[in-house]
C-alpha cells in the first residue's frame, strides 16, 4: 500500500516539481553566466582602469551582479515554494474535503503520513541538492574556477559545523548531511504543525499551524544560536570541539523533532482530528 | 471497554415481522468480496456513542445494532447527528466516548475495507479525471467492480476522460455515488445522497442505489427527505438532538396505518 500511495503522491507532485526545477535550472545557469560575465568584465576593467571604458564596465558589473543575486534568490525561492506546496498538499489532502477520500482508505494512518513524507522529502532533498549545485556553480564562476569554492559552499550548509571545520572535504560532507537532516526537520515540523492546527484550532487552522511552526522553529534556533555564540565567546582553544558538539546536538535534535512530529501527526490523525 | 457482541439493539424497536429487502436487483449478483457475517454479528454496532464539540453535544450515548442485509434510513432534522454518526462509522471523526464497531471490528483499516462511504460533499481533487478516480478506487479497494462502475457511468453519460473540473456539481455527486456503489462492500454509508438535487436526479440516485444493492450488504442512508426514500427502506432510525428516538422496521409505522413520511412529520413538528 505504501508503494501505491507514494505513486499517487508522486503523480500529484511531479508537475509543480518540474516547474520549480525548470526555474532553478534556468536561474542557476543565468546566475552563473552573470557572475562569469561580471568576473570577465572586472578583469578587463582592471586592465583599462582609468580609461573611458571603466565607468561603463562598472555599471555593467553592478547590473550583472544584481542579476546574479536575483537568480540566486530565485533558486532559493523555488526550493521554498516547493516546500510550501508539498506542505499545503499534506494539509489539503488530509484535513479538507479531500480528506474524506484519504482517511477512508483501508490503510493505516502511519502509512498514509509516511507516503506523503517520503515523496515530499525525497523531492525536497533533491531540490536542496540542486540549489547547492547551482550555488556551487555560481561560486566557481565568481572565483574563476577555484575548487575550494565547492567545499566552501557545501560546508556553509553545515550550520555550526561551518565554523568548527576547516572548509575541507569532511566539512563539506557534514554540510550535505546537515542539509538533508534539515529538510526532514522542516518538512515534518510543517506536518506536525499543520496537524496540530487542524486538531486544535477552531478557525484559521492554517494560521494557527504557521504560528506553531514559527514558534517551535524559532525557539529551537534561538537555543542553538545562543549556545553557539556562547561557545564562540569563550576560549578559542575549544572552539572546534565545542562548536562541533553544538552542531551535532542540533542535528540530533532536528532528527528527534522530525521523528516526533511525524509520530504526533500520525497519532492525532488516527485518534483526534475530525473532518469538518 | 464493553463486551462484544452487544445486547439486543434498539431499545424502542417494537416486535414486528422483518420484511425481506424491499428491492432485489434483477441481474445476478456477484459474490461479495467480504466473508458473510455470522448472524450473531451485527454489521454495525454502537454503544453509548457520544460526540461533543466543546459544550455542544452532537451525539448523546447512542446505542444501535444493525444486522446485515438491511436498508436503513437514518432520519432526523438538521443537526440531529446523522452526519456525525456516519463520519464516526467511516473513521473520519472520533468518538468522545463510547464505542463503534463494523462487523465486529473496531474502526481502522480493516473496518474501512468493509465500508463504502459517500460523504455529503465532493472529495475528489478538481484536477482529477474520472478514469483516474476509477483507477484510484480499483487500486485501493479490492471489492471495487470496475466493469460495474463503467456500466453505471455509461448510463450516466459521463466520459471517463472528463476532468472533474468540467463536470457540474450534480454530476460530480453522481460520479461519486457510482464509485461508492460499485464496491461490493458490507456496509454502505450514504450521507444525504438526494439532498440538494432535482427530482429527476433523485430518481437516478435512488435507482442506482437499488440497482447496486446486494442482499448481503447493508445500506445506511441519511436524509430528511423521507418521502423520497420511504419505499426503499427496510428499517429506520430516528434521531433528535443526538439521541435515538426509535429504531424500527418501516412495517412498524405501516401497521399503524400511516406512512413513514407522515410519522416523521408528526414526530418533528415544529
Amino acid at each position: 500500500m505504501l508503494g501505491k500511495l507514494m505513486t499517487y503522491e508522486l503523480r500529484a507532485l511531479w508537475k509543480p516539481a518540474a516547474i520549480m526545477l525548470a526555474i532553478m535550472v534556468v536561474a542557476g545557469i543565468a546566475g552563473t553566466a552573470c557572475l562569469g560575465a561580471t568576473r570577465a568584465i572586472s578583469e578587463v576593467s582592471w586592465g583599462t582602469y582609468g580609461s573611458l571604458a571603466a565607468p561603463t564596465a562598472g555599471n555593467a558589473t553592478v547590473v550583472l551582479f544584481m542579476g546574479a543575486l536575483f537568480c540566486a534568490f530565485l533558486v532559493w525561492a523555488a526550493v521554498v515554494a516547493f516546500y510550501v506546496f508539498s506542505s499545503m498538499r499534506f494539509y489539503r489532502t488530509l484535513f479538507t474535503d479531500e480528506g474524506y477520500l484519504a482517511l477512508t482508505l483501508p490503510v493505516p494512518t502511519g502509512t498514509l503520513v509516511m507516503a506523503k513524507f517520503w515523496v515530499s522529502y525525497l523531492a525536497l532533498a533533491a531540490f536542496a541538492l540542486m540549489a547547492l549545485l547551482a550555488y556551487t556553480l555560481m561560486a566557481l564562476a565568481v572565483s574563476g574556477g577555484d575548487i575550494d569554492a565547492v567545499t566552501g559552499v557545501a560546508s556553509m550548509m553545515g550550520g555550526w559545523f561551518a565554523f568548527a571545520a576547516d572548509g575541507d572535504g569532511a566539512s563539506a560532507l557534514l554540510g550535505y548531511g546537515n542539509m538533508l537532516v534539515t529538510c526532514a526537520y522542516a518538512l515534518s515540523l510543517a506536518y506536525g504543525s499543520l496537524t496540530l492546527g487542524a486538531w486544535w484550532a477552531r478557525r484559521h487552522k492554517v494560521a494557527a499551524a504557521v504560528g506553531v511552526y514559527l514558534g517551535v522553529g524559532w525557539a529551537l534556533s534561538l537555543v542553538f544560536s545562543i549556545a553557539g555564540v556562547l561557545v564562540m565567546s569563550g576560549d578559542t582553544i575549544f572552539w572546534d570541539f565545542a562548536l562541533g558538539a553544538v552542531a551535532v546536538v542540533q542535528m540530533l535534535m532536528n532528527l528527534a523533532v522530525a521523528v516526533g512530529s511525524l509520530a504526533l501527526s500520525t497519532h492525532l490523525i488516527r485518534t483526534k482530528v475530525d473532518l469538518s | 471497554m464493553s463486551e462484544f457482541p452487544p445486547p439486543q439493539p434498539a431499545p424502542a424497536a417494537p416486535e414486528a415481522p422483518q420484511p425481506a429487502p424491499a428491492f432485489a436487483p434483477d441481474a445476478p449478483q456477484p459474490t461479495p468480496t467480504f466473508a458473510p457475517l455470522p448472524s450473531s454479528v451485527p454489521v454495525l454496532w454502537c454503544q453509548n456513542l457520544t460526540k461533543t464539540y466543546g459544550s455542544a453535544v452532537a451525539l448523546d450515548r447512542l446505542t444501535i445494532s444493525v444486522p446485515a442485509g438491511r436498508i436503513v434510513g437514518l432520519l432526523g432534522p438538521n443537526g440531529s447527528g446523522k452526519t456525525t454518526l456516519l463520519k464516526m462509522i467511516a473513521g473520519v471523526s472520533h468518538p468522545t466516548a463510547g464505542e463503534v464497531r463494523v462487523a465486529g471490528l473496531p474502526i481502522g483499516p480493516q473496518s474501512k475495507a468493509l465500508v463504502s462511504y459517500l460523504p455529503e460533499r465532493p472529495y475528489f481533487s478538481r484536477s482529477m479525471r474520472v478514469r483516474e478516480m476509477l483507477a484510484y478506487f480499483a487500486d485501493f479497494y479490492s471489492d471495487f467492480d470496475g466493469a460495474l462502475a463503467h456500466e453505471m457511468l455509461g448510463r450516466l453519460g459521463v466520459d471517463p476522460a472528463a476532468a472533474c473540473s468540467t463536470l457540474s456539481k450534480g454530476t460530480v455527486e453522481k460520479v461519486q455515488l457510482t464509485l461508492v456503489m460499485a464496491r461490493h462492500a458490507a456496509l454502505y454509508l450514504l450521507d444525504e445522497p438526494i439532498g440538494g438535487v432535482d427530482p429527476a436526479a433523485r430518481d437516478y440516485i435512488l435507482s442506482t442505489i437499488i440497482h447496486a444493492y446486494r442482499p448481503q450488504s447493508t445500506i445506511i442512508l441519511s436524509t430528511h427527505l423521507v418521502r423520497d426514500v420511504e419505499s426503499v427502506l427496510d428499517d429506520f432510525i430516528l434521531l433528535r438532538y443526538g439521541q435515538m428516538l426509535l429504531h424500527a422496521p418501516v412495517a412498524y409505522v405501516r401497521e399503524k396505518g400511516t406512512t413513514l413520511d407522515a410519522f416523521f412529520r408528526e414526530e418533528f413538528r415544529c
